[in-house]
């Protein structure tokens, strides 16, 4: 495996991390705005 | 939400910028490649620090002045320091085991308050996760914060003696000589990591104000108190 | 009553409900000394003279399943007693300090059973005032691990899942105690001095107990 394409996947799990962080706030927002269906 | 959006927009920005300065810095002769790390590593690193200090001052801060924000930005915190944390930790490990041939070190201090951290967060979290009543919720949390503010340092203190004793520091470069176009790269990165907790923080305590006032059906007030019942007390 | 009485009264209520009720001797204690002979069975042939992690083990087991024993009593506790306990006007303090003193005399007793099990089984090389060194750091470790556990374990009060949550919140935080405790031993036998473990175990002792007294109000209306 080469030197590039390790720090490459690895700023790829950093920045999929963050983004990643930030739909599961979006999802949880969608879900909480939903009128409560209880 | 206005706000949250506009600021997860400008951190998109900035990290942008910053993975395009971290691949056009120079590189170290002796790491490489994975000089790159140090602009991922470094950040992550920091907003984990940033996001303990944060959920230990929102902590106490809640129990002087029981304002409810205090617990949104403590347990807030908490989530992101976990996720940047373990983030941190696993550019490092993969840093340490490129450059070093070894991914963990324990006399690192740093890396072992690192570690401790992450499950005093767990920790935390977990708690709140399985108490229901946000009053008690965020009393208890509080509380294990506010205890967890106090033995975190003596980690930190406990394995920086631990390892001068041993005289078995190892050297892994803060990166302190650094190329001035290195360190653009890093300060960069660092401001954009910060932004980009910045946003999610904001969001996401945004997020937990949005379910307080929706969970309408949590368990009512009155199932707090009730009235010992002296007579079962057991003869001690 | 005075703070002290009030204490030692909370104190003597502990113990005596875990004279009657309590199993820390009847099986936390021989499940940790199986522990580790599980320990000594785990280890690669490598490892020539058992007798060199005998100490390692018994510091690793000695929190690991201390934690068990001084959550002992938080665990037999019912909402009633707190609530009457409240209403008593018991101070909060006293009963931090009452309940952490119960837990201590209960884990030093039972890291001191156990220090003798892993010398029977591990055989390892004792240098000079090793006793007096550890039985100190056992009284110090014991101290600070009582706290954690009564603050643990008031913090995750009625919790449904409580026994596994209390000693994850442990777990972390115990550390500094695990480093100071076990340095010590390990510093005589290099003919280091002990001064600096021994001080590290007091500050984070007195760490806790400061927090313990401190957040006692809090605590006890969080933990209804």
């Amino acid at each position: 495996m080469s030197d590039a394409l390790i720090v490459a996947g690895t700023y790829v799990v950093v920045y999929g991390a963050t983004i990643g962080y930030a739909v599961y706030l979006h999802r949880r927002r969608k879900k909480a705005e939903q009128p409560a269906g209880r | 939400m206005k706000r949250v959006q506009i600021m997860l927009l400008i951190a998109a920005l900035a990290l942008a910028a910053g993975a395009l300065l971290a691949y056009s810095a120079p590189l170290d002769r002796l790491q490489g490649e994975f000089t790159r790390l140090l602009y991922v590593h470094v950040p992550t690193l920091w907003i984990a620090f940033l996001a303990f200090g944060l959920t230990a001052l929102g902590s106490v801060m809640y129990l002087i002045r029981k304002k409810e924000r205090w617990d949104r930005l403590a347990a807030g915190s908490a989530e992101l320091g976990v996720l940047f944390s373990v983030v941190g930790v696993f550019t490092g490990m993969v840093w340490g085991q490129a450059v070093w041939g070894q991914a963990w070190d324990w006399s690192d201090a740093r890396l072992a308050t690192t570690a401790v951290m992450i499950f005093v967060y767990i920790g935390y979290l977990a708690l709140r996760q399985a108490t229901a009543d946000p009053e008690k919720r965020a009393r208890r949390s509080a509380i294990l914060g506010t205890i967890a503010v106090v033995q975190v340092p003596l980690v930190y203190f406990s394995v920086n003696l631990w390892r001068t004793l041993h005289q078995t520091q190892s050297i892994r470069p803060d990166g302190t000589t650094m190329d001035p176009e290195m360190l653009v790269a890093l300060l960069v990165n660092v401001g954009a990591f910060s932004l980009a907790f910045i946003a999610l923080l904001m969001g996401r305590m945004l997020v937990t104000r949005l379910e307080l006032v929706a969970g309408a059906d949590t368990e009512l007030a009155g199932d707090t108190v009730s009235p010992p019942r002296l007579s079962e007390i057991e003869d001690v | 009553m005075s703070l002290w009485r009030q204490s030692l009264e909370v104190s003597r209520v502990d113990l005596l409900v875990e004279r009657r009720l309590g199993d820390t001797y009847r099986i936390v204690l021989p499940f940790a000394v199986v522990a580790m002979m599980i320990f000594s069975l785990a280890l690669p042939s490598s490892v020539t003279d058992i007798g060199d992690v005998g100490v390692a083990v018994f510091w690793a087991v000695a929190i690991l399943y201390g934690m068990q024993v001084a959550l002992r009593t938080s665990l037999t506790e019912t909402q009633q007693r707190r609530d009457t306990v409240m209403l008593l006007g018991l101070d909060p303090a006293a009963r931090f300090a009452g309940r952490s003193m119960a837990a201590f005399v209960l884990l030093s007793a039972f890291m001191g059973i156990l220090l003798v099990a892993m010398i029977l089984l591990f055989s390892p090389e004792l240098p000079r005032g090793w006793l007096i060194a550890t039985l100190g750091a056992i009284l110090l470790a014991s101290a600070g691990l009582a706290m954690l556990a009564v603050l643990a374990g008031e913090v995750s009060a009625g919790l449904r899942n409580r026994s596994t949550l209390a000693p994850l919140i442990i777990a972390p935080l115990v550390v500094p105690l695990v480093i100071g405790a076990s340095q010590v031993l390990e510093s005589i036998a290099r003919g280091d001095g002990i001064l600096v473990w021994i001080l590290l175990l007091i500050t984070a002792d007195l760490a806790l107990l400061t927090v313990g007294v401190g957040l006692a109000k809090p605590l006890e209306e969080a933990s209804r």
